[in-house]
């Protein structure tokens, strides 16, 4: 196994910048997800690491060894693709054996390796068949115990989740995490789904147009965004965004005017007589009375009707417009909101999140 | 009232195909029953359809009084290496221009495509006066080079090895494999019905070509069978029809063989170019 470091990488297609100035310390053994939106650069970091692309500046480092202009295949390193790229005409025991075959492994350590990546991703049943007759699932393990008989020092995945339905999705989540845990490997995981990167990274590395937004656990990046972006795309349903003004110690909002909550006064008062940007987490809207009291002098009350409602089973969406300004709340099943309907909303300040209106940089 | 009208219909486009085959194979037919007959029933006038005394001397004669196994040797020699070379070149050249970029690939591939358009009576001279300067007149290599690349085999692996999906490419190279090795592991076998019609079409022609050789072989234990039947035709011989019919038969024997073989694989590369162009 071995750490991955990457230096001021830079990538151009001609005029167009797909990655700028992109570093990273991947530890070993670590789990990182590179997530953000199509087109953010991701794949194109993961492609120069594999040695597919080769970066216009910078360096790639595999443990301490310097890898620019080395060949993927000297790397040693191991890619699951989207597309899971099996070879068709083979069988499974074949393609799992290529790679082995073409560094001339001795037939027995071959044989040895592929049943024992065939015994722990449980696809031992299937050996003989080819890659047609596999289900979707199927074919996801195969591309991953294509990688396990490498023994590689980094295991790369290309958004290998994304062509199986949901139900297949969170399953081979959980087993590529146990996976994770099971091999000590050092992963780095491309996905344009917040929710795998929040479920699978030690770290999570928010890009946007070729830029790095935020390196940090899932926790912190839920919790503590760095900026509007991120803290726009991490969380489902996505942070609520109100145009705010500070008026002495009343913040005004759309439908609300309510005091400075304590936790953000000081950030809020440097904005005295300006224009912000508040984000709450829908979690953070309610329509239970209780919450108004729970939330006590963090929260604010305002009015909202309500446009939409998305019952989830364990929870309920209530798609409001407060104030001219749609809002997503997360509530409890409880909830008597119905279409059309008005209803008292609590919104807890106190747990809000200041933006910059600007740099869309968070303060405080 | 509309079923019995399709069921008319279909009986009607039955009897018009059937109408259509028998047709085709007519001359094939003929072909054969003639070389049961004598000459003077070829020719006779009335003509007719069956042999009314079929014999085997036309056979016996084409198999024992001409060097015809050199002839088909020959043949079957420089057909297979022909067809052998076309598909080795054709695939690599269209692997290089369906997956990879360097400059001046597309001005390359349109001067190939070019080629086409080219009539081989127009580059027969040219071609005699490089082969004989390569001292290679009146051998099977005089043959078989000029045929060895094809443009439109290149244009036809191109077309396939495009639709194969570059991920797997580059899994291959990540597991180790060479660019050579990637062609004949993972490129040549999903081509396989371009190979199969390409090798189909490539066979028959370098079978039935008659006028290269004709110029580029003088000598009779060089010539190929084609140039068997004008043998049995000139004035040597007579006008012995028989013989013709006889050798005739025996030269379509390897490319039905041929064709029986790789049908499926000949069918599906036709429907595939189809769908793609």
């Amino acid at each position: 196994m071995a750490k991955v470091t990457l230096e001021h990488v830079r990538k151009t297609f001609g005029a167009v910048t797909a990655v700028a100035d992109f570093s990273l310390e991947v530890g070993d053994r670590e789990f990182v997800v590179l997530v953000g939106p199509s087109g953010c650069g991701k794949s194109t970091t993961l492609r120069i690491i594999a040695g597919l692309d080769e970066s216009s500046s910078g360096n790639v480092y595999i443990g301490d060894r310097l890898v620019n202009g080395i060949p993927a295949k000297d790397r040693n390193i191991a890619m699951v693709f989207q597309s899971y790229a099996l070879y068709p005409h083979m069988s499974v025991y074949n393609n799992l054996a290529f790679s082995l075959r073409m560094r001339k492994l001795r037939r027995a350590e071959i044989d040895r390796r592929v049943r024992e990546a065939a015994r722990v991703l449980d696809i031992e049943p299937l050996l003989k068949r080819l890659p047609a007759e596999l289900s979707g699932g199927q074919k996801q393990r195969v591309a991953l115990g294509r990688s396990i008989v490498r023994e590689p020092a980094v295991f790369l995945m290309d958004e290998p989740l994304s062509n199986l339905d949901a139900k297949l999705r969170a399953q081979m989540r959980t087993e590529i995490s146990r996976l994770h845990r099971r091999l000590e490997t050092t992963i780095i995981y491309v996905t344009h789904d917040q929710t795998e990167a929040m479920t699978m990274g030690d770290r999570i590395v928010v890009m946007k147009d070729g830029v790095i937004q935020q390196v940090a656990p899932p926790q912190e990046i839920y919790e503590r965004p760095a900026n509007v972006f991120v803290a726009g795309f991490i969380g489902s349903p996505p942070m609520n965004f109100l145009r705010c003004r500070v008026d002495g110690g009343t913040l005004t909002g759309p439908g609300f005017s309510a005091p400075l909550p304590k936790e953000r006064e000081a950030v809020l008062r440097s904005y005295q007589g300006r224009e912000i940007v508040v984000g709450l987490r829908p979690e953070h809207i309610s329509d239970d009375p209780a919450d108004i009291e729970r939330w006590g002098a963090g929260a604010a009350t305002a009015e909202g009707q309500v446009d939409l409602v998305e019952p989830l089973g364990a929870e309920v969406m209530l798609y409001l417009l407060v104030g001219g300004q749609p809002l997503i709340a997360r509530v409890t099943p409880r909830t008597k909101a119905h279409y059309g309907a008005k209803v008292r909303l609590a919104l807890h300040l106190a747990a809000s999140h200041v933006f910059d209106p600007a740099t869309e940089s968070a303060v405080g | 009232m509309a079923k019995s009208g399709s069921r008319v219909w279909s009986w009607a486009s039955a009897g018009v195909l059937l109408v259509g085959g028998l047709l085709m194979l007519m001359p094939f037919i003929w072909m054969i029953l003639s070389s049961f007959k004598t000459p003077a029933e070829i020719i006779h006038t009335p003509p007719t359809f069956w042999p009314s005394d079929p014999s085997l001397i036309a056979y016996k004669t084409v198999l024992t009084r001409a060097p015809f196994f050199t002839w088909f040797a020959n043949s079957l020699l420089v057909a297979v290496v022909t067809t052998f070379l076309t598909l080795l070149t054709s695939g690599l050249a269209g692997y290089i221009f369906a997956k990879f970029e360097f400059r001046g690939k597309r001005f390359l591939f349109v001067l190939i495509l070019l080629t086409l358009m080219v009539p081989f009576q127009v580059v027969m001279i040219p071609t005699y006066l490089i082969v004989a300067k390569m001292g290679l007149i009146n051998t099977l290599w005089a043959l078989i080079i000029p045929s060895a690349v094809s443009a439109f085999g290149i244009y036809l692996c191109k077309q396939f090895i495009e639709g194969i999906p570059t991920d797997l490419l580059e899994a291959a190279r990540i597991d180790g494999a060479s660019e050579t090795r990637i062609f004949f592991s993972i490129v040549a076998p999903l081509i396989r019905p371009a190979l199969g019609a390409l090798g189909i079409f490539q066979f028959m022609w370098s079978w039935n070509n008659y006028l290269w050789p004709l110029i580029a072989v003088n000598e009779q234990a060089k010539m190929t069978v084609p140039l068997a039947l004008s043998y049995f035709n000139t004035s040597q011989h007579g006008a012995r029809y028989d013989l013709v019919m006889a050798a005739t038969a025996l030269i379509v024997i390897p490319v039905i063989i041929v064709f029986l073989i790789f049908q499926r694989q000949f069918i599906k590369g036709l429907t595939l170019t189809g769908m793609k162009g």
